[in-house]
């Protein structure tokens, strides 16, 4: 186990170091001038040309890469151009934000999916043309697109939820929650659809396996059966993708956050994007990468929980 | 059993919860005393070295009082000082005296070398749209609590420059100009708030909390003061239809969806359309005649252009003026000037030796849909007197700023709002003005500025409207629509109200919850 974890964090480091490259060198590539966009039309030339020079912008990119690595090293992630405050404080200000949208639309893909793919496997064929219809929809409907018409029915006509902005945790517990039911549902319900048929296809199959029989030969009953010895059984592939579905969820938020106006790192991603806003660019490029990682990490963690067999391989 | 009890007592609970919160989603007013406010977009800074004015003031008045305000009646008050006026009648001496007893939001007295060290660092360093205006101005201290400002040309009007909208003479602490990146997110004023940076999410949610130290405990008719970041024009109206915000700006495409709780205003609020910049012929020799300006003038279909870009909220216009303040020199027999004449037009290009049309490029920003819709039209209507107007599009403000003062391009769409002349021509055509990258020096338009300039109070909308004679008769800037801004608030704001004549909603502070 703390081989299979540090064989992983050591590969972490060349991906980390790989994806600032490519997100630095693509963000050199977009059109604008972030000196311009702030400084706007009154700035002098000798204004423009000192502050290129402050942000190292007059570099050569590779220059300003190594310095910006130099600074990563130090400890020092930068500060956003255009705020000023730190990128770890920024970071830091917006990750809950994101987590509870992400880690709020894994857990509902995961028990709603878990739930419908297992009593589609088990209570007939209704059900399964249920899973298959919410699998195709919830693939091919963009998140964006939902958000805006869950916001559009359930905010705008009927009132029930809001249809912008965060309520922090700590201010209320309750707010929170109502703040994030729209993004979550426009963000999980393709996770539902693939969940429920991944699950539903896997427990068809465990159901027809000999030790099912041994098992109901042994008078064990048939919940028992079905929530805890063929779901164990079915386990590693709906793990696997529910760890697509939370990487899938972390790039939703990019849309997602942006159409509920939650302060969040998708949304800073874009606007960052927009104002070529570099530090913050490459600091949420690395929190993204970072999250993946964990990520894995722990699925591949957890298949061994699940599957004794995969711990020995 | 008891599963299935505690299952169907879980949803209870939870319908009640979700009923509960249904309820503060439905329009009601905050219950503490919280002004919230949607806009579309974040500060481009909180620095008043950078910062935007126009709606962009609703991020700064909160934080940053100014020396002298303006009311809601256009009239300038007292602000930091109480005692203010020109020196002699030369309009190049001007004195004001602050309050005594004044103190910066983190403590630090405000004294005149405060004031002036500000105001200096400003001039300096600044870059912000209004920092032109004060070149050739100097500010000293003459004593602990008097500055004395002297302009190196006649300024009829360094009153309002002292106001809030001009950023210059909102003072900023020696802190705050010590610290240039913590300018941009933090805030250093004599306001009656200040920025809360725990509240506060930079880009997403602005929170300003009541300054208990602020001299006047009236100014804060709030306890907080959110301003929040909705960048979506739809999203926008949902948030004030819904309560979560009290007051809003609309876009013209969506004014529609405005409930019918909420107040809608809208008044004209801005002149725009083709700003020439190569009057010299530098790169299009052809428009350096003004025929050939006049011809362009002639050839456009103002209210068919208008109705393109801004439908029931816009309206042709043909002066690089609005009606309003008499300092802003609209002048009502230029109505009418330049109406849809193409044999006029033609006959125009003609005479300056351009039969067969010509070609220049203009520099637009495809981001913005009413621009990019309003160019292609233009350039539709020139085509028919032969003139390829090409278009360069670029993708955003800082490109823009980029290409336009690279003096490639020979003409761009920009416009004006609600100013006195005096300042308006400062930033269009005087030969160090910002939207003049050629530096083109015209002599009727530096008479009429200089008329301007030293006219006394009684002269003065008589010489704003000479530039603006000017200005259409030579066409150096082609008006073609003034536009609308549209404000709608929640019933929960009281004084909410025009600034003056202006199209500009008056100040944040000037806002308090309905009785």
């Amino acid at each position: 186990m703390l081989r299979l974890i540090g064989r992983r964090l050591a590969l972490a480091i060349p991906l980390l170091f790989v994806v600032s490259i490519i997100t630095f060198v693509i963000q050199s590539f977009l059109p604008g001038d972030v000196a311009r966009s702030l400084l706007g039309v009154g700035a002098t030339p000798e204004q423009y040309e000192a502050f290129r020079d402050a942000l190292h912008l007059n570099e050569p990119v590779l220059t300003q890469y190594g310095i910006y690595l130099g600074g990563v090293f130090r400890g020092d992630f930068g500060t956003s151009v255009y705020t000023g405050q730190a990128v770890l404080q920024t970071i830091a200000q917006r990750l809950p934000v994101s987590l509870s949208l992400i880690i709020g639309g894994t857990l509902v893909s995961a028990i709603i999916g878990v739930t419908l793919g297992v009593l589609s496997a088990t209570r007939g064929r209704i059900l399964r043309r249920v899973v298959d219809v919410v699998s195709l929809v919830g693939g091919a409907l963009p998140n964006f697109w939902l958000g805006l018409v869950l916001s559009l029915v359930f905010a705008g006509a009927l009132g029930w939820f809001p249809s912008t902005g965060y309520v922090e945790f700590e201010r209320s517990p309750q707010l929170w929650a109502w703040s994030l039911v729209l993004p979550i549902a426009a963000l999980a319900i393709a996770g539902i659809g693939i969940v429920a048929k991944v699950t539903r296809d896997q427990v068809m199959t465990t159901m027809r396996q000999s030790f099912v029989r041994t098992l109901r030969a042994a008078g064990v009953s048939e919940r028992s059966i079905i929530w805890k010895h063929a779901l164990r059984s079915s386990g590693v592939p709906v793990l696997t993708v529910l760890g697509i579905v939370f990487v899938a969820s972390l790039s939703g938020t990019v849309l997602v956050e942006n159409v509920f106006v939650l302060p969040g790192l998708g949304s800073l991603a874009v606007s960052s994007t927009i104002r070529h806003d570099i530090p913050v660019i490459q600091g949420i490029a690395l929190v993204f990468t970072v999250i993946v990682i964990i990520v894995n990490l722990l699925i591949d963690l957890a298949y061994g929980l699940i599957n004794p067999k995969v711990r020995v391989s | 059993m008891k599963r299935r009890t505690a299952l169907v007592a879980g949803m209870a609970a939870l319908a009640l919860t979700l009923g509960g919160c249904a309820a503060t989603g439905d329009g009601a007013a905050p219950a503490d005393s919280t002004l919230t406010v949607g806009f579309n977009t974040p500060p481009a800074s909180l620095d008043p070295l950078r910062a935007a004015n126009g709606q962009g003031r609703w991020y700064m008045d909160p934080a940053y009082m100014s020396v002298l305000q303006v009311d809601n009646d256009g009239n300038v008050i007292a602000g930091l000082s109480e005692e203010w006026g020109y020196v002699g009648d030369d309009n190049k001496t001007f004195r004001f005296t602050l309050r005594d007893g004044l103190e910066f939001s983190d403590g630090e007295a405000l004294t005149a070398q405060a004031v002036v060290d500000s105001f200096e660092y400003f001039v300096e360093n600044g870059s912000g749209p209004t920092r032109a205006y004060f070149l050739g101005m100097t500010a000293t201290a003459v004593s602990d609590l008097e500055v004395e400002i002297t302009t190196e040309t006649p300024n009829p009007i360094i009153d309002i420059m002292l106001t809030q909208d001009y950023f210059a003479f909102s003072p900023i602490s020696s802190a705050g100009l010590a610290d240039d990146n913590a300018r941009a997110g933090q805030t250093f004023g004599v306001g009656p708030y200040v920025l809360d940076l725990d509240a506060t999410i930079p880009d997403s949610v602005y929170t300003y909390t009541k300054n208990e130290d602020y001299f006047d405990e009236d100014a804060a008719a709030y306890e907080t003061i959110e301003v929040r970041v909705i960048p979506d024009a739809a999203q926008l109206v949902q948030a004030l239809n819904t309560g979560q915000v009290e007051v809003i700006q609309v876009d013209a495409n969506v004014a529609d969806t405005v409930s019918d709780s909420a107040t809608v205003m809208s008044r004209l609020a801005a002149w725009s359309g083709l700003v020439i910049t190569d009057r010299e012929g530098v790169n299009v020799p052809a428009l350096a005649d003004e025929r050939v300006r006049q011809a362009l003038a002639f050839a456009l279909d103002r209210p068919a252009l208008a109705e393109v870009a801004l439908g029931e909220y816009g309206e042709a216009g043909v002066q690089a003026a609005l009606e309003g303040d008499p300092t802003w020199g609209f002048d009502p027999e230029l109505e009418g000037f330049y109406e849809l004449d193409l044999d006029k037009a033609k006959d125009l290009l003609a005479e300056a030796g351009y039969a067969d049309g010509f070609t220049f490029t203009l520099l637009y920003q495809s981001a913005n849909p009413t621009e990019a819709n309003l160019v292609q039209a233009i350039a539709a209507q020139l085509q028919e007197i032969g003139v390829t107007m090409e278009l360069k599009a670029v993708p955003d403000f800082g490109a823009w700023v980029n290409d336009f003062v690279s003096g490639q391009y020979s003409a761009t769409i920009f416009g004006g709002v609600g100013l006195p002349q005096y300042l308006n021509a400062q930033f269009f055509w005087t030969p160090q003005a910002i939207m003049n990258p050629y530096q083109v020096s015209d002599p009727d338009l530096n008479a009429a500025f200089d008329t301007l300039a030293s006219a006394s109070a009684d002269d003065a909308a008589e010489a704003a409207r000479g530039v603006t004679r000017v200005v259409a008769e030579k066409a150096l800037t082609i008006p073609v629509y003034n536009q609308e801004n549209i404000f709608a608030h929640a019933s929960t704001v009281d004084g909410f109200t025009w600034l003056g004549d202006s199209g500009l909603p008056n100040s944040i502070l000037s806002w308090k919850p309905s009785s």
